[in-house]
């Protein structure tokens, strides 16, 4: 995932925008969707990495999985109560319950 | 030399060009059963539009760069081998823009993949777990180093980093963790990055794979692999 690779398809590229009808130079015009992405595309490790505390997600592996590792490396029930301990993540049950959605129209 | 093929899966429209288009074309029909168009859109499934600059190579293996929209946005851009002969895949470059980022845009793009994957018969899943989060973040999504010479070379490295890290962490955890990095199992790494026990402000695994790179892999036929990464990408609850 180290190897840059250069813009791959600009003409087709821009093929699903709606046909831009020509501007005069001027300086509120805004540059398309597309050329204004680009400089901040981000690999897809950090956005995987930014969902995983999402509260669903918490905790890299389910408890059955860490099982079966501790079983499969020998840890004692110690060790396993060392490295995995339950309390070190909010069960989704228990994390923040969602915001109210705000109000679309005014209160009266 | 390559084929070109774009398409909106709004406006049902298509563009399709390229010296290759045939090759490319009949590399889909073989491999996955469907022709170079039907592959794009099953790319691009739940996504507004793409567009694809396909290669055959040596008849056996599809290099694919494709452009992913939504809504008219340019959301993402990858590039992928596929090799069916092999039965392998590998994941080259992954990169995602802002209005793709959060919701489930990555994981249906990975979805997407995984569904074509399994079409053309391919049962592992390669890639170069790096960058800042990299390393963390497909050991997690249940890949292993490939061979286990990587794992020890990769373990050598945590082993050093681990002695920087061990006055945060308790005489009993920092043993526990040299007795994983000691194995000659790959596995030992999924260990490692399941802990849970904080060290710098995050969790001990997650801090010692940070930065790491290595060459990782993921065996489809492997049970426990699979389920981690079906979880992962939301295909499995």
């Amino acid at each position: 995932m180290t190897n840059k690779l250069g813009p791959t398809f600009d003409v087709i590229a821009a093929a699903d925008a709606e046909p831009r009808r020509a501007v005069r130079g001027s300086s509120k015009a805004k540059p398309s969707p597309r050329l204004r992405n680009d400089w901040r595309l981000v690999p897809v490790e950090e956005v995987l990495f930014a969902e995983m505390d999402h509260p669903a997600l918490a905790g890299p592996f389910a408890d059955t999985e860490i099982e079966r590792l501790a079983a499969a490396f020998g840890l004692t029930t110690d060790e396993i109560a060392e490295l995995y301990p339950r309390d070190a993540l909010t069960p989704a049950a228990a994390a923040e319950p969602p915001r109210p959605r705000a109000r679309s129209t005014r209160a009266r | 030399m390559t084929a070109f093929i774009a398409l909106n899966n709004r406006r049902g429209t298509r563009f399709l060009d390229g010296t290759t288009l045939a090759a490319v074309d009949a590399w889909c029909t073989k491999h996955l059963g469907r022709d170079a168009l039907q592959f794009c859109q099953m790319f691009t499934v739940r996504f507004s539009a793409g567009s694809f600059v396909l290669k055959a190579i040596s008849g056996d293996r599809l290099l694919v760069r494709a452009r992913v929209y939504q809504a008219a946005v340019h959301i993402a851009t990858l590039a992928l081998r596929l090799d069916p002969s092999q039965r392998r895949a590998h994941l080259s470059w992954f990169v995602v823009a802002p209005t793709g980022r959060g919701g489930a845009t990555t994981r249906q793009l990975l979805q997407n993949i995984l569904l074509i994957e399994r079409d053309c018969g391919i049962g592992r899943m390669t890639l170069q777990a790096a960058l800042t989060h990299g390393a963390y973040v497909w050991a997690v999504h249940g890949f292993l180093p490939t061979t286990s010479a990587a794992w020890t070379a990769l373990a050598g490295r945590l082993a050093t980093k681990l002695a920087t890290l061990a006055p945060s962490c308790t005489t009993a955890q920092v043993a526990a963790i040299q007795q994983l990095l000691k194995s000659p199992d790959r596995q030992a790494l999924r260990a490692i990055a399941a802990t849970r026990v904080p060290a710098g402000g995050m969790a001990l695994g997650k801090q010692l794979l940070m930065g790491e790179s290595w060459n990782g892999e993921l065996d489809l036929s492997d049970e426990p692999s699979a389920l981690i990464y079906l979880r992962r990408i939301g295909l499995i609850p």
